[in-house]
């Protein structure tokens, strides 16, 4: 996949595009980078050695793009011009260490299920082979322009139960131990 | 001091700090403490930003549809808790999050959080997010850290 493949499926332009290259592509499966440039930065937060970083919140943004990618390319289709694709939940998502301006990202995405409109991801970002973030659950979701302007839970209802589920079961589990 | 001024320092709001990301935009402009810690340690805070739609993030996200991006959210989130707490902090963990509704170009989003200490420098959040029009945006709890939790309590009690 070219970087114009990329331009073309995804509706993120700069400066929030975060990917810039697809590594690998398969059924379910997507390697994809991205080199942390200089358009965000954050302190980092410790002793003050370390240069600015990445805002954590921008490479989980950068994964669920990678994602998007991989459902998209997989459906054989681009976001549609009355579409908007959005993020509609995520669980256990864990950040171990940042990335520096420089770093290069590599996004190791699995498509777990999709339904209907909604898509469920997981998988983790290095750097240089360590892992600096895990995403245990992305779940994005494809919705109409006209729909944004609806009742509330207007993201997806069956986007929001399915996360609910998912959130209650892990609840039940809790409580059990 | 007029009585619009008198008003707004007796509700408690106040500016909100430069953020320690730096976005482009502004993802908090406002906040208050809406309860001290208390003798768990716990604490209350609310902030308010006003989502422009013409912010290069915004306009790229998406282009023709301006939607506050659900990440931005988080960030709203963590500069709040930094507010509140008077240090930089940094998000460890999303537990959970759920987007109900969109913030587009031109809405206001206000955002309720508990903080609880969980030991050394990190601490508990749980937020929700409310649009101008009462709708709920988003739902997060997660983990941030920052400095030591005792001098931040200290600054929260101020």
């Amino acid at each position: 996949m070219h970087s114009n493949d990329i331009t073309r499926l995804l509706p993120h332009r700069p400066p929030l595009r975060l990917i810039d290259e697809i590594l690998q592509i398969q059924p379910g499966h997507i390697l994809a980078a991205y080199t942390v440039g200089g358009d965000f930065t954050a302190a980092p937060v410790g002793d003050g050695t370390r240069g600015a970083v990445m805002p954590r919140s921008l490479v989980l943004e950068s994964f669920g793009q990678c994602a998007a990618l991989l459902w998209l390319d997989g459906a054989g289709r681009a976001v549609g011009d009355q579409e908007v694709l959005m993020f509609a939940a995520g669980r256990r998502i864990r950040f171990l260490r940042d990335a520096e301006e420089g770093d290069r990202l590599v996004h190791h995405a699995a498509l777990d299920k999709i339904v209907g409109t909604t898509a469920f991801a997981s998988g983790f970002t290095q750097v240089d082979g360590n892992t600096i973030a895990e995403f245990g659950s992305i779940i994005a979701v494809l919705r109409s322009w006209n729909s944004l302007s609806e009742a509330p839970n207007n993201i997806g209802t069956s986007a929001v139960a399915l996360a609910r589920k998912e959130t209650q079961d892990d609840c039940c589990r809790t409580i059990s131990r | 001091m007029t009585p619009g001024t008198a008003a707004r320092e007796a509700d408690g709001w106040q500016p909100a700090p430069r953020g320690v990301a730096d976005l482009g935009m502004v993802v908090l402009d406002r906040w208050r403490l809406l309860r001290q810690a208390d003798r768990d340690g716990c604490l209350e805070a609310e902030g308010e930003v006003a989502v422009r739609g013409d912010e290069p993030l915004l306009q790229a996200h998406f282009p023709g549809v301006p939607i506050y991006p659900g990440v931005l959210m988080l960030e709203t989130v963590g500069q709040l808790a930094m507010a509140a707490l008077g240090m930089p902090v940094v998000l460890d963990e999303v537990r959970s999050v759920r987007f109900y509704a969109p913030v587009l170009g031109g809405d206001g989003l206000r955002v309720t959080a508990t903080l609880q200490p969980e030991g050394g420098s990190a601490f508990g959040v749980t937020a929700t997010g409310f649009r101008q029009d009462g709708v709920t945006a988003f739902a997060v709890r997660g983990r941030w850290s920052g400095g030591p939790w005792s001098e931040s309590i200290g600054h929260a009690q101020q």
